[in-house]
């Protein structure tokens, strides 16, 4: 086990590496000069000062020593470069938006095993009763429709039909938790949507063929009362690997809260990125897709440990 | 004298090839689809997906004959209008009929999404063949690949690709092979992946070594022999795929990331659908319905081929 844990963290490096690469050779194939884009009419065309502006910026060096200088930046001291369009550090800006996304996705995570769980288990319970296809058909459904299309149906009949919930602007739940909480719903349950289908479907067939195991009827025919069977003992075993795939799933999410949040006015770091990508920003695209990426590959990593810690099949192999 | 070992080709797959005729392998031929719409029949799922998915090639293919209007045209004297008998789906921002333009646009949806999955198929299948054939030294450095290649968030580099591409500011064309490009790129290692196990589970098997010891080819053995024996979870999986091409495709037009302006686009529709939330709803509900049902067929009718051809994993 433990060598299994050492094993994927060293797998890191090459995986963190290759995201690296691909996100600084984006940079680099990015099309229009950069010098031509800093410098004056003058500076551009004389040779001297085009050779002294490309030593300033490090375009005089080769392209690998380029990339690490620019690795090192970044790992050593999280400087990210300045913003195009706000002349501001991106690091100190982009850093400030995380927790914003991490609340959206934690919410949506919530919701969708809420949602996902129950019906799931009903289903898997109510085999092939109306029960059973309704909520198959529903998880069907919630996978075709888009995460978007949603989010804009939500807002029209919960916001502007209903008026039940506001439609934009974030309150952190620290200042305000009624009002965090209000503005949270819509957002949060646009991104979980496609979650909760796919962990109802799982749920349920892992309910299925948990309750088809030889433990169960032994449980049974000890005397032991049906919910105590169901929940005790059988809901427990099939959470182990719905939870895992759906925490797996955790990268459609990341790529659901560059939409949502651009929806809903979600100060988020998937806020940062469309408006960096609509505004040709793309220093601070690169340090978005950097973090993001990072972000998924270590949520994945923390999600197959904690996999293999709750199985004890494969924690004590 | 008859030849002792005959290398199978088209043709000659009956065991004693002075019987086959061409009237015998039509016949085994109408049939093995005879069986196959059978099959197709009985599951639920697949028969509703077959019907969605060919009403949406129906649509797509008969684009310019059933589109009303010209979808790219502007006309302001006819702007935001609702749904009526000259506009089944009421009219845009600019004056453009939107239901003309959803039919249109899912030529280009459709397109893009099997020509996608396609370069996924032609870059995955032979990787993952020769990947998992092979094994050895090779297994473990094209795994490592594979496994990173993976490991980056498919949404996060299609972003990248995205924005490089509209940088670039191609023509449409180009554009459009940029985006397919990237999209089969992103679809190779999951079918690599696929392919992989089921070479695996395959190269064990006898045949195999029956193969190998008439003194066969590994390329042969591998691409002849065993692929064929694993085409099922590739085309379940490659119609899901179908479908999620779809939703990506609409989700980068949705962020202005796909075809420029005035291409019809379900995705970019929506976007423009935006503005007008709370005068004109129904500008947000007709494209969105059109991605639904699209990645809705492909889901269902991927789902009945799975159960059909993998009973083993069939829930009913």
């Amino acid at each position: 086990m433990l060598r299994y844990i050492i094993y994927r963290l060293l797998q890191l490096i090459p995986v963190l590496l290759l995201v690296s690469i691909v996100v600084f050779a984006f940079m680099k194939m990015l099309p229009g000069d950069v010098i031509d884009a800093l410098a004056g009419e003058a500076e551009a065309h004389d040779p001297a000062r085009r050779a002294a502006l490309e030593k300033q910026l490090g375009l005089d060096k080769p392209i690998y020593v380029q990339y690490f200088i620019w690795l090192g930046k970044i790992v050593l001291s999280g400087d990210f470069g300045k913003s195009i369009t706000t002349r501001r550090s991106i690091g100190v800006e982009v850093f400030k938006r995380i927790p914003a996304t991490v609340y959206l996705a934690v919410a949506a995570v919530l919701i969708s095993l809420l949602i996902a769980v129950p019906l799931g288990t009903l289903a898997a319970l109510k085999r092939r009763t109306m029960v059973d296809y309704t909520v198959t058909t529903g998880a069907v459904v919630g996978i075709s429709i888009p995460q978007f299309w949603f989010a804009i149906l939500c807002v029209l009949f919960f916001a502007l039909y209903l008026g039940w919930l506001p439609a934009s602007e974030y309150y952190s739940p620290f200042d305000d938790p009624w009002l965090g909480l209000k503005h949270l719903l819509l957002p949060a349950s646009a991104l979980g949507v496609r979650l909760a289908a796919i962990t109802t479907r799982l749920t349920r067939a892992s309910m299925l063929d948990e309750v088809r195991k030889d433990y169960v009827d032994t449980a049974r025919s000890v005397g032991l009362p049906e919910w105590r069977v169901i929940f005790k003992y059988t809901l427990r075993n099939a959470l182990i690997p719905t939870v895992t795939v759906a925490g797996l799933q955790f990268g459609g999410l990341l790529g659901g809260t560059v939409i949502i949040e651009t929806i809903f006015a979600w100060p988020g770091i998937g806020l940062t990125l469309y408006d960096a990508i609509v505004s040709r920003d793309y220093p601070t695209v690169q340090a978005g897709i950097l973090i993001l990426a990072t972000v998924y590959v270590l949520v994945n990593l923390i999600v197959d440990i904690t996999y293999r810690l709750l199985n004890p099949r494969i924690r004590l192999a | 004298m008859a030849q002792v070992s005959v290398r199978p080709a088209p043709g000659n797959f009956d065991i004693d090839i002075a019987d086959s005729t061409p009237a015998l392998r039509t016949a085994r031929i109408g049939r093995a689809l005879k069986n196959a719409a059978w099959e197709l029949w009985k599951n639920r799922s697949a028969t509703v997906g077959a019907v969605m998915v060919f009403s949406l090639l129906l649509v797509a293919i008969l684009a310019p004959l059933i589109a009303t209007h010209d979808p790219v045209k502007q006309n302001y004297r006819e702007m935001l209008q609702s749904p009526s008998a000259a506009h089944y789906f009421g009219t845009d921002k600019f004056g453009r009929d939107i239901w003309s333009r959803t039919v249109w646009a899912s030529q280009r949806m459709l397109t893009i999404a099997v020509c996608a999955v396609m370069v996924g198929i032609l870059g995955g299948v032979p990787l993952g063949t020769i990947w998992a054939y092979y094994g050895g030294k090779l297994d473990t450095i094209v795994g490592r690949v594979v496994d990173a290649w993976l490991a980056f968030p498919g949404i996060l580099f299609y972003l990248l690709a995205a924005t490089l591409i509209r940088a670039y500011e191609l023509s449409l064309f180009w554009n459009t092979v940029g985006l397919i490009i990237a999209l089969g790129v992103g679809n190779v290692p999951n079918l690599a992946r696929l392919v992989r196990g089921s070479v695996l589970a395959e190269r064990e098997k006898d045949y195999v070594e029956a193969s190998h010891a008439t003194g066969e080819s590994n390329l042969y053995i591998a691409f002849r022999q065993i692929l064929p024996n694993c085409l099922s979870p590739i085309i379940v999986q490659s119609t899901i795929a179908l479908g999620f091409e779809l939703l990506t495709i609409a989700s980068l037009s949705f962020l202005g990331l796909g075809a420029p302006p005035p291409t019809p686009d379900w995705g970019a529709d929506l976007n423009l659908a935006r503005e007008h939330m709370e005068t004109r709803p129904y500008l947000a509900i007709f494209p969105g319905l059109a991605i639904s049902f699209a990645v809705l067929s492909f889901n269902l009718f991927g789902d009945g081929l799975r159960d059909i051809l993998d009973p083993r994993t069939a829930d009913r």
